[in-house]
């Protein structure tokens, strides 16, 4: 009997293993996953620096650049090297740069969802820096209306317009008017003389009247010679009557025609008076127009200073975009899901516990420090704290720059912040860079101080520049860069006031200033003189143009006046003539006649 | 394709255990309702891979399922935010949210929860339904389909020679 070798239950189990076990798949799944593991060694860094451009992409709505992006396993952290975010209003710059930017994050709050960054370090950031090339914009902003220079200075008055450009100017109207007034006068001058044309002759009358006088010298006594006396009266009267007419055309015409002329000589002089007023006006130099001076050459760098001062908000304002977001995403995508967040500590979804940021700030050194960024405030009960510090600073005595910013679950936001800077020496800051006005402030010492709230997301609040030892230099064409360098010579302190409004991630400045006033003062007295002068050439102008038309008009009235006299003279001495003549004639008549009857009767 | 199809075939025509089919579609199904890049499914490849799972079987299912799942996943995510809101499994939830090995594996995301516990609800009944399915095909439908004209036409055509093909590879996948 040949017996079977039984195999051993060590080979059993092994042949059991093999028909369950699939060894090569075995190594199959480590291969696979060992290349899993290679290619995400490999190639995460490149896949993460393309997550990340694409969401700050996103984000900054215009061109994102990292240079590098490495992730280090232990402890986790993320470097990256040259970020740049362009500027989507002005592509040419970056709205923020670091040269160098290291998070260190909590790996397994990844997983779920969660950002916790315990250590975030930048260094070389800086502000608005020049691109090599201009970046790509995702989506244009509003373009912000903006004011030329030379319009916003036009609008000061700085510069006396010259008493040649005011006469050819479209506000004078007295030469336009003589020229019509002087048409108008001639036409009325040729009518006047054509009326005159008819008057009789002064001579006329004591014709008359020696012809009357000899019809009543005849003495008529008989009916007869009264009749023929009679007929000869009724003859001269009747020739009296036509030239009586004449005279009287000759009045009313000239009558309407001194009329319009006087009112037009009138007329002439109030616009030339109006005229000389105006030019007084527009050679006045007004103060009061002064009071955005100092905006227009402090506004831009005030402004740029400011928003340095609220850069802390630059990098919570985006939080909030975050919180409104979260608020929003009640109902998450159906197709993406959500992580639900169990943390018994609540804490969260995105917090940096301690970020320091190394700045340079026109050759200064900053360091901004920030606890507790985060948009979740109330998970962790404490506010985002920061401090702007700067350690090597030979510029100024004293530099301090806190505050805090809580946000709500609903998104709400309160805040404080103050600073104080005394001691600042400011040398060769340029105010105004154009090539027709420069102004440079050579030398200053500043001290300022200011504090702001913030209030459910509303910004209030002021800060105060009190510029000593100032010295400017003003350079360009023309009177304004003269008139303000002169201006500026004479002021050696002045003090700035910042008004801040608005929302409190886009805040609103307001400018005031002693500055104006200073200013106003020194233009007024430098351009007083200056004006007088102009309205001198203005006045000697004018009337050098109106001299030789009212040298003429005037004459020329007096004797259309004695004219107009001679012709009421005569018409009334040939209505004397017509009425005084014939009565006298039948009153001595009647007397005669009476006498002789008295005579006969003896009475 | 027809690679791929002639090799499905050939499975399920061969020797090879129901069971190892049915497991292929059970976790193909898997793997294709949860999202791909999930802790979980490292396991379920390992699985596949390191037991005998016939792997022409589990692919096709992980096509199927995936673009399914794409039309699902509204349902999955209703299904995991029920199970991850409700206030009776709270504190399951609290204890995993502290294992970083969860935290891996992503629990608190309402699809990844949600389509994982369907998938795993559905494995019991899919293993089984295609074990019922494979073992039918042998004993009733496999013959009476080889004797249809239409296997006999599709025998000349190059699909039939793949599939001859497939046949004669010696352990071949679905060994």
């Amino acid at each position: 009997m040949v017996s079977v070798p039984k195999s051993k239950p060590c080979e059993r189990g092994v042949k059991l293993m093999k028909r369950i076990i699939r060894l090569p798949g075995v190594l199959g799944f480590f291969v696979v996953a060992g290349l899993i593991t290679v290619f995400f060694v490999l190639f995460l860094d490149n896949m993460l620096k393309a997550g990340l451009t694409s969401m700050l992409t996103k984000v900054n709505q215009a061109e994102v650049n990292i240079e590098q992006v490495e992730l280090h396993w232990s402890p986790f952290a993320v470097d990256i090297k040259n970020l740049q975010m362009t500027n989507p209003e002005m592509p040419s710059h970056n709205r923020f740069e670091a040269l160098s930017l290291r998070a260190e994050v909590r790996f397994l709050e990844l997983f779920i969802g969660k950002v916790h960054i315990e250590d975030l370090t930048a260094a070389g950031v800086s502000f608005d820096s020049v691109r090599a090339n201009a970046g790509k914009v995702v989506e244009q902003p509003e373009p912000e209306e903006e004011v030329g220079l030379r319009e916003r200075l036009g609008e000061f008055n700085i510069e006396l317009p010259t008493s040649k450009s005011f006469l050819n100017g479209a506000n004078i109207t007295t030469p336009t008017l003589l020229k019509e007034v002087e048409e108008q006068f001639n036409e009325r001058r040729q009518r006047f003389v054509e009326a005159r044309e008819n008057l009789p002759a002064p001579e006329k009358f004591d014709e008359y009247k020696e012809r009357i006088n000899t019809v009543l010298d005849s003495r008529p006594r008989k009916p007869k010679e009264l009749l023929e006396a009679r007929e000869q009266l009724n003859e001269i009267k009747k020739d009296i009557r036509a030239d009586k007419e004449r005279v009287n055309t000759f009045l009313a015409a000239s009558e309407d025609i001194v009329k319009e002329t006087k009112k037009d000589l009138a007329e002439v002089k109030e616009t030339y008076q109006a005229d000389i007023n105006r030019a007084r006006e527009l050679f006045s130099f007004d103060t009061d127009s002064l009071t955005e001076l100092s905006g227009v050459m402090f506004g831009a760098q005030v402004e740029e200073w400011a928003n340095y001062a609220l850069m802390a908000f630059d990098f919570i304002a985006p939080l909030l975009e975050n919180a409104k977001n979260s608020e929003e995403d009640q109902g998450p995508n159906r197709w993406q899901g959500r992580y639900v967040d169990f943390d018994t500590q609540s804490s969260p979804t995105f917090w940096v516990k301690n970020a320091h940021l190394s700045m340079k700030l026109q050759e200064l050194e900053f360091s901004l420090a920030m606890q507790n960024l985060t948009w979740q405030h109330e998970r962790i009960n404490t506010p985002t704290e920061f401090q702007v510090t700067a350690d090597n600073a030979p510029g100024w005595e004293t530099f301090a720059l806190n505050g805090d910013l809580f946000i709500s679950n609903l998104g709400q936001v309160r805040g404080k912040q103050q600073w104080q800077l005394t001691g600042a020496r400011l040398q060769d800051l340029e105010l105004i860079g154009s090539s027709s006005l420069r102004t440079v402030l050579a030398q200053a010492q500043l001290n300022t101080e200011g504090s702001l709230v913030i209030n459910n997301g509303e910004l209030t609040g002021e800060g105060d520049l009190h510029f000593a030892d100032t010295d400017f230099t003003v350079t360009g064409e023309g009177k304004v860069p003269q008139y303000l360098g002169q201006a500026l010579q004479a002021i050696n302190k002045f003090e700035l006031n910042l008004g801040l409004t608005g929302q409190f991630n886009r805040p609103k400045f307001k400018l005031g200033s002693d500055l104006d006033h200073q200013l106003g003062a020194q233009f007024n007295t430098m351009l007083s003189a200056e004006a007088e002068s102009r309205l001198a050439e203005v006045r000697t102008s004018l009337s050098a143009q109106s001299e030789g038309f009212m040298g003429e008009i005037e004459p020329w009235l007096e004797k259309a006046e004695a004219f107009r006299a001679e012709g009421k003279s005569l018409d009334e001495g040939f209505s004397e003539l017509l009425n005084a003549e014939l009565d006298d004639l039948v009153e001595s008549e009647g007397g005669r006649l009476l006498d002789k009857l008295r005579k006969r009767t003896g009475n | 394709m027809l690679a791929t199809l002639a090799k499905l075939l050939k499975a399920l025509n061969s020797e090879t255990s129901p069971w190892a089919l049915a497991w292929g579609v059970g976790l193909g199904m898997v793997l294709g309702l949860t999202p791909l890049l999930s802790v979980h499914n490292l396991l379920v490849l390992f699985v596949v891979l390191a037991f005998r799972v016939n792997l022409s079987f589990f692919l096709i299912s992980f096509a199927f399922f995936s673009g399914l799942a794409y039309i699902l996943d509204p349902a999955f995510n209703y299904a995991g935010e029920s199970l991850l809101t409700s206030p009776e499994l709270l504190g399951m939830w609290q204890s995993l949210y502290e294992m970083p090995l969860a935290r891996i594996a992503q629990f608190n995301h309402t699809i990844t929860l949600g389509s994982l516990v369907v998938a795993l609800v559905l494995l019991v009944p899919v293993l089984f339904i295609t074990r019922f399915i494979v073992m039918n095909y042998r004993s009733h439908i496999q013959l009476r389909l080889s004797r249809l004209p239409i296997v006999n036409v599709i025998k000349g055509t190059k699909f039939w020679s793949l599939y001859q093909k497939a046949s004669r590879v010696k352990g071949g996948l679905s060994s």
